[in-house]
């Protein structure tokens, strides 16, 4: 297990200075600028609405079009930046001729995938709350400064958010291992994406994985219910451990 | 336990199309040795060296690493071996020290292999540089260095020197021959010129097209080259000169005025001069062929 620690911490620093970690910051923070520049460019629209719960509103307006398409996008994306260092470098054969055990490899690198997507959903909470703040600085009309940060809702959004997010790790993180080209999982990935919003409708949608982030946060959409997030850990480990097994059995590496 | 640190048996492996690549290879890499493992380009080199480090799952035969299994001992083995197959395996976005440290931490060795390697290397005042903005040969370094971190007792190199400007390929050979003599190391290195094997190697094995045929020390093969060597002989008149060396030397073929001769020794050599000299015939040139991987081939199979 300590090797396994070591090695996830060996993942990290290759993940420095890439374009997923610009990613992750950028995805984190890119929706909460955009909102706080329509708070303050339009405060004669916007002040209305955010007379009464100031702070449920601006969650509102950054979780909206963040879990529609900015988040799932971004997680396809992340996905297939972190397998990339290894395709694109020509370094898989060297992480597979050193002494790494298969699930070592294999899910190291999908950790760090992991915790790529939660420094996002951190950057993403912290950013609303700054420029939540920063809106009140700009206009003093906004009442986020008196008015209590709800804690408790970020948390439970954040987290509904993200397990119905992995599901998606895991299918874009089989395509990306399969796939050397960084293109095909992308493409595959938003075809995916796009999918799902065209048959958002469908009766069946709790059982497609890429539908999860607006089904979590647009309740109207499932009637309140929460079946997809149990779909969600069902997808996650059932393509886990297919595409950790078909890394196993795979007969060439690198 | 055999003294080889590297043995395969039978080592048969066949593309998806059935196109057989390796057939019956049957290696042995003697411990202390390094081993030349020479062939033209698509011999099957590169296969056979990913079948040892098991990046290619094997089909038929046998792989042994220090007297072990490769199958049954991944990991145990890959501890104990450092490798560079085909071109550097270097994460170009970090710098060379970055991209030390992080095979360090896989290798789980001290932080103060990445000084002694860098040492070893030559690459220590350009360390903080991106691995991207490396010439091509301190990228091989570079990932050389990578192979030695964990201080392994076997090194297999695919074709270290390949693109590598002259002073480039020399800095690579004293580095393989410094790592063989003073650190200990075997090393397999794989190339596609003889010329260069020869400057380094101690055992050579030879392979053309999934087949292995030639495998022995050095001194064998240089005995084997002798043995086949021939004098390229350019005179004024081909046809005396023929009748006159006929009974005493083989003469191999006669070409427009060039004529070849079984090489026996220099003594022979300078004899056959005067006497072509002594009987009127003028004598332009005289050297030894060139004995280069094809010839070399053609001399190995028609044995």
């Amino acid at each position: 297990m300590a090797s396994f620690f070591i090695n996830t911490r060996a993942e990290m620093l290759k993940c420095r200075k890439t374009a997923a970690y610009w990613l992750t910051i950028i995805a984190g923070t890119i929706v909460p600028i955009i909102s706080w520049i329509v708070l303050v460019a339009n405060p004669d629209e916007m002040l209305k609405e955010f007379e009464t719960d100031a702070w449920r509103n601006l969650m509102n307006l950054n979780w909206q079009p963040a879990a529609a398409f900015f988040l799932p996008m971004y997680v396809v994306l992340v996905t297939s930046l972190v397998v990339q260092i290894e395709y694109r470098n020509n370094a898989w054969k060297q992480v597979y001729a050193s002494p790494r055990s298969y699930a070592d490899i294999f899910f190291s690198k999908f950790v760090i995938i992991h915790l790529l997507v939660l420094a996002s959903l951190l950057f993403f909470n912290v950013t609303i709350i700054l420029t939540g703040l920063a809106a009140s600085a700009v206009n003093n009309g906004y009442k986020f400064s008196g008015t209590p940060i709800p804690w408790y809702d970020m948390l439970l959004v954040t987290s509904k958010i993200y397990i119905s997010v992995l599901a998606m790790t895991a299918i874009q993180y089989w395509i990306s291992l399969r796939l050397r080209n960084y293109i095909a999982p992308v493409g595959i990935g938003l075809a995916l994406l796009i999918t799902a919003v065209m048959i958002i409708q469908w009766k069946k949608i709790v059982y497609y994985p890429y539908a999860y982030t607006a089904l979590t946060y647009f309740r109207n959409l499932n009637k309140g219910g929460m079946n997809h997030l149990t779909y969600s850990f069902i997808w996650f480990a059932g393509i886990l451990a297919l595409g950790f097994l078909d890394t196993v059995k795979r007969k060439e590496r690198g | 336990m055999s003294n080889h640190i590297i043995e395969t048996q039978r080592l048969d492996f066949l593309f998806r199309s059935g196109q057989p690549i390796l057939q019956q290879l049957s290696l042995q890499v003697p411990a202390g040795s390094i081993y030349g493992f020479l062939g033209p380009n698509g011999a099957g080199k590169t296969t056979t060296l990913r079948l040892i480090l098991g990046l290619l799952k094997k089909q038929q035969g046998s792989v042994t690493l220090f007297g072990k299994e490769l199958a049954s001992n991944r990991i145990e083995i890959l501890k104990r071996l450092g490798s560079l197959i085909e071109q550097p395996s270097l994460y170009l976005h970090l710098t060379g020290r970055e991209n030390l440290e992080v095979f360090r931490l896989s290798y789980q060795c001290p932080k103060q292999r990445v000084n002694e390697v860098l040492d070893i290397v030559k690459l220590k005042d350009v360390a903080n540089k991106k691995a991207k903005a490396y010439s091509l040969g301190m990228k091989q370094r570079l990932s050389i260095a990578i192979a030695l971190l964990h201080d392994p007792e076997l090194l297999i190199l695919d074709e270290p020197t390949n693109g590598l400007d002259p002073s480039g390929i020399i800095e690579t050979r004293e580095l393989i021959k410094t790592l063989n003599r003073e650190h200990g190391k075997t090393v397999m290195v794989s190339s596609h010129m003889l010329a260069e094997v020869e400057k380094m190697a101690t055992h050579v094995g030879i392979i053309n097209k999934g087949k292995l045929l030639f495998q022995g020390t050095l001194q064998d093969l240089q005995k084997l080259k002798s043995n086949q060597s021939a004098i390229e002989i350019e005179v004024s008149d081909t046809l005396k000169a023929k009748q006159v060396l006929n009974g005493h030397y083989a003469v191999k073929e006669v070409n427009g005025a060039r004529m070849l001769v079984h090489f026996e020794s220099r003594e022979k050599m300078a004899l056959m001069n005067r006497t072509l000299v002594q009987e009127g015939i003028d004598v332009y040139q005289m050297a030894m062929t060139q004995n280069d991987l094809e010839n070399l081939f053609i001399q190995i199979t028609s044995e």
